[in-house]
């Protein structure tokens, strides 16, 4: 069974061209993909759609045995409490200290507070972050508040990750760092899509990639779709 | 053999109460860091729940006055002028059995002429009378289990057919006219409450929006990552009980402290008609009631703002 499974997926906004029109893709469980493509091809329109953030206008998706289009209301938020997400501007909480904000998908979730701790210590160990527990987000640097970004993606360990950007405000070293870093989780069993206009560094690893160009899929892998 | 491991979640019940009790914590927080507007806010709201229930307190006060007149209402009974002396002792045998009266005092068509002469400054024209134009008269003062008027009016009746007497007199209609202005005050009072809570309601959904506003990215990101509308809501919503709870204890300093302050005096006048009356505050029910009230009022009126405006957050 595919741990995502987009069928004819199109999604259009009122006065403009479709943002993504039939896409049809699938994922296998552990497997690590890009998503490339020009600003405005469709990637975030992708990626918000897989996170239940926006509703599709047609297509099914379906990620890990389920149908998210058919999902009730009030299930929409405990689903995404099993994804991680890791966006460009990482969507800190300023005023709260680093501990505060990986924590927060444990503390929705409803983890016991000595597990809190332990798994807020270990994601924080993951990105090399341990110690700036105490830490105000705005005091960091962008790659450190990426990685903090993304040790809150991890810490209740979902099964899936989906990245939108993650590299966008860094320079190529830090961009390194925190692909390597995403290496490690889906060498771990995590499925991760990574959305990515970043060829220089796609093109130096052998993953999967699926390019997007005016909300259509035109390349999955080394096979290219003629649309 | 069973390895045994401790669940990493909380029971749905431990949850919930740690949910609840993190909610609480965060709704302090909030408090904590904006103490002045905090205080202000509970001033205002202290202050609008003032008026109305003071008023309520006042009306109160009125209401046991006006009970305690109800208590000293006396009925007078006119003899016939032909009564004898036989005839005023049946009939003070008569009042003293009646188990409604509590006590009654005679005064005679003499004792009365006297009375008349030196109070009313006709003595001289008095004088000249010949006969005594005034009949015997019964002073009757009910028990204190005759404290409606329906009830005094029927030992009037009861004391207008008994032989000998003429006519007989309670003069209700001034205390009357009171209970009618006790029940107005009540149905005023009422309506004030009305306006005025519904004013507190809106300072606290007005308080409560902005909080929300001030934590809009705060609230996104929440439910980013998964995170109900009603974990969201809870902060506010104790919030917005707080207020309530805190508005309603400075409304009851102040009532307590008006009370506080007119009690010497109000014992100074009551003095001066040889009566005491001490003035009724905030009981336990109606404190109850004030700050039960005030945390109602909160809640809905931070639900009021909250729901929506959480509900309309764009996540995207």
């Amino acid at each position: 069974m595919a741990m995502i499974y987009c069928s004819q997926l199109t999604k259009h906004y009122s006065h403009t061209a479709n943002a993504l029109s039939s896409v049809t893709f699938k994922i296998e469980p552990g497997e690590m993909v890009f998503l490339t493509g020009h600003s405005g091809a469709g990637k975030s329109t992708l990626l918000r759609l897989l996170g239940s953030l926006e509703h599709p206008s047609k297509g099914d998706i379906i990620i890990n045995g389920r149908n998210i289009n058919r999902m009730k209301k009030r299930e929409i938020p405990v689903f995404r409490r099993q994804i991680g997400l890791i966006f460009q501007n990482p969507e800190l909480l300023l005023k709260r200290s680093v501990f505060d904000n990986v924590a927060l998908p444990l503390v929705i979730t409803g983890f016991r507070q000595h597990e809190i701790n332990r798994r807020v210590r270990a994601a924080l160990d993951k990105v090399s972050l341990l110690g700036y527990e105490k830490e105000k987000p705005e005091n960091l640097s962008c790659g450190e508040q990426q990685r903090v970004g993304i040790a809150r993606a991890i810490v209740h360990r979902p099964s899936i990750i989906l990245a939108d950007e993650p590299t966008g405000n860094l320079d190529p070293e830090l961009s390194k760092e925190i692909i390597d870093l995403l290496e490690q989780f889906n060498q771990l069993g995590t499925t991760l899509l990574i959305a990515s206009h970043n060829t220089h560094i796609i093109e130096h690893l052998s993953y999967r990639t699926l390019k997007l160009q005016t909300g259509q899929l035109i390349e999955d892998a080394k096979e290219t779709i003629y649309v | 053999m069973f390895n045994k491991r401790k669940s990493l979640h909380h029971s749905p019940i431990v949850h919930y109460i740690s949910q609840h009790k993190k909610a609480l914590k965060t709704s302090l927080k909030h408090f904590a860091i904006t103490p002045v507007t905090a205080l202000l806010t509970c001033i205002v709201i202290g202050v609008v729940l003032t008026l109305p229930m003071g008023l309520f307190v006042f009306l109160k006060n009125i209401q046991i006055i006006s009970h305690n007149l109800h208590n000293s209402a006396q009925i007078t009974l006119y003899t016939n002028m032909t009564v004898s002396a036989d005839q005023i002792t049946q009939l003070e045998q008569t009042l003293s059995t009646n188990p409604a009266v509590q006590s009654f005092q005679y005064i005679s068509p003499e004792n009365g002429l006297k009375e008349f002469q030196q109070q009313a400054g006709f003595g001289d024209v008095l004088a000249e009378l010949k006969d005594n134009p005034l009949p015997g008269v019964f002073i009757v003062y009910p028990k204190p289990s005759i404290n409606t008027t329906a009830q005094a009016q029927g030992l009037l009746t009861q004391l207008k057919n008994i032989p000998n007497v003429d006519s007989a007199q309670l003069d209700m209609n001034w205390l009357n006219k009171l209970n009618a202005m006790v029940i107005f005050g009540h149905h005023l009072v009422y309506a004030i409450m009305t306006i005025f809570f519904f004013a507190v309601l809106l300072i606290i959904s007005y308080t409560i929006r902005l909080n929300t506003q001030n934590y809009q990215d705060e609230i996104r990101v929440i439910k980013l990552l998964g995170g109900t509308n009603r974990f969201i809501a809870r902060p506010f919503l104790y919030n917005g009980m707080f207020y309530g709870l805190f508005g309603g204890i400075i409304a009851w300093l102040l009532i307590n402290g008006v009370i506080w302050t007119l009690q010497d005096p109000m014992a100074e006048l009551t003095n001066l008609y040889g009566t005491t009356f001490n003035i009724t505050g905030l009981n336990l029910h109606l404190t109850a009631m004030l700050l039960g009230g005030g945390m109602l009022l909160g809640y809905f009126g931070s639900r009021l703002s909250v729901s929506r405006y959480i509900r309309n957050v764009d996540v995207r």
